[in-house]
């Protein structure tokens, strides 16, 4: 639990400990709310005329973890062309804490897709979710700056370098992750 | 034949070694030490590195909300939608 408030309230320490169940803990926790959560909510919501594809889960869980392991290759690949000298199980074992942000996307988004018709032109719910998405999203870019300084030990117009690059690829894997059918991407 | 030195002798020597600096030396180095490190510490930049880094969701949420309260203020429902179309529908 200790590791876990502290990848909530203090990142760089929690990169330093490098408590890998942790991370991983957190990544299983989105996976599932993104692949097992989520259909469960939309066809109990919904009044009978939902089917859980059981298939389908397993296939967007299968995905999620490889979208991990290969977001952790791609920043392991991309800091070591930078010229980093971190192995690639560090990188494998400490990114999975920066997935709070993730986590708590991929909560909002299974109720907002679901429940879309409340909050659409609702100005108190609008602002709320605003507020949270955008927030979500500033949360996530702190915590990768940190990840790289930390992890990836690049500086200056390298940590820059790395982070477009990474950038690019995060971009892309997300489509390719919101066309195998998960909505929050798994990074 | 001379008599070989005891290593711990010769570091208890070098405590009344009259070339290392004095009592009076070194506490002005410790200030000058601790007075530019306090200095450096108290530095805008690292303040403000430091409030976000700690806490991170604290400053992420903080400037979603300002952005939030101007923007739904100049644009209403209209800009809201639109981030509930991208991110939750």
């Amino acid at each position: 639990m200790k590791s876990f408030f502290q990848a909530l309230n203090k990142p760089i320490e929690a990169f330093r400990s490098e408590n890998k169940w942790a991370a991983w803990g957190l990544v299983a926790i989105t996976i599932l709310i993104n692949t097992v959560f989520e259909p469960l909510l939309r066809a109990f919501s919904q009044t009978g005329n939902y089917e859980i594809k059981v298939f389908h889960m397993l296939i967007t869980t299968a995905s999620g973890i490889c979208t991990y392991i290969t977001i952790s290759v791609l920043f392991w690949f991309t800091a070591k062309c930078l010229g980093s000298k971190t192995n690639i199980s560090t990188f494998i074992a400490t990114w999975g804490l920066t997935y709070f942000p993730t986590l708590l996307c991929s909560l909002i988004v299974a109720f907002t897709e679901v429940y879309f018709y409340v909050f659409w032109n609702s100005i108190i719910w609008g602002m709320v979710f605003n507020i949270l998405f955008v927030g979500i999203l500033l949360w996530k870019v702190i915590l990768y700056v940190i990840y790289l300084r930390e992890i990836a030990e690049l500086r200056g117009g390298r940590m820059i370098s790395a982070f477009i690059i990474i950038g690019i690829f995060i971009i892309l894997l997300a489509m390719a992750n919101g066309y195998i059918g998960l909505k929050t991407p798994i990074l | 034949m001379k008599k070989r030195k005891d290593p711990f002798e010769g570091v208890f020597d070098s405590l009344h070694d009259k070339t290392q600096p004095t009592t009076e030396q070194k506490e002005k180095m410790l200030n000058y030490v601790l007075t530019e490190g306090i200095k450096q510490n108290n530095s805008l930049w690292v303040k403000a590195g430091r409030w976000i880094t700690v806490y991170p969701w604290r400053f992420a949420f903080s400037a979603a909300a300002a952005q939030a309260v101007v923007c739904t203020a100049l644009f209403g429902t209209g800009y809201t939608n639109l981030f509930l179309s991208l991110f939750g529908g």
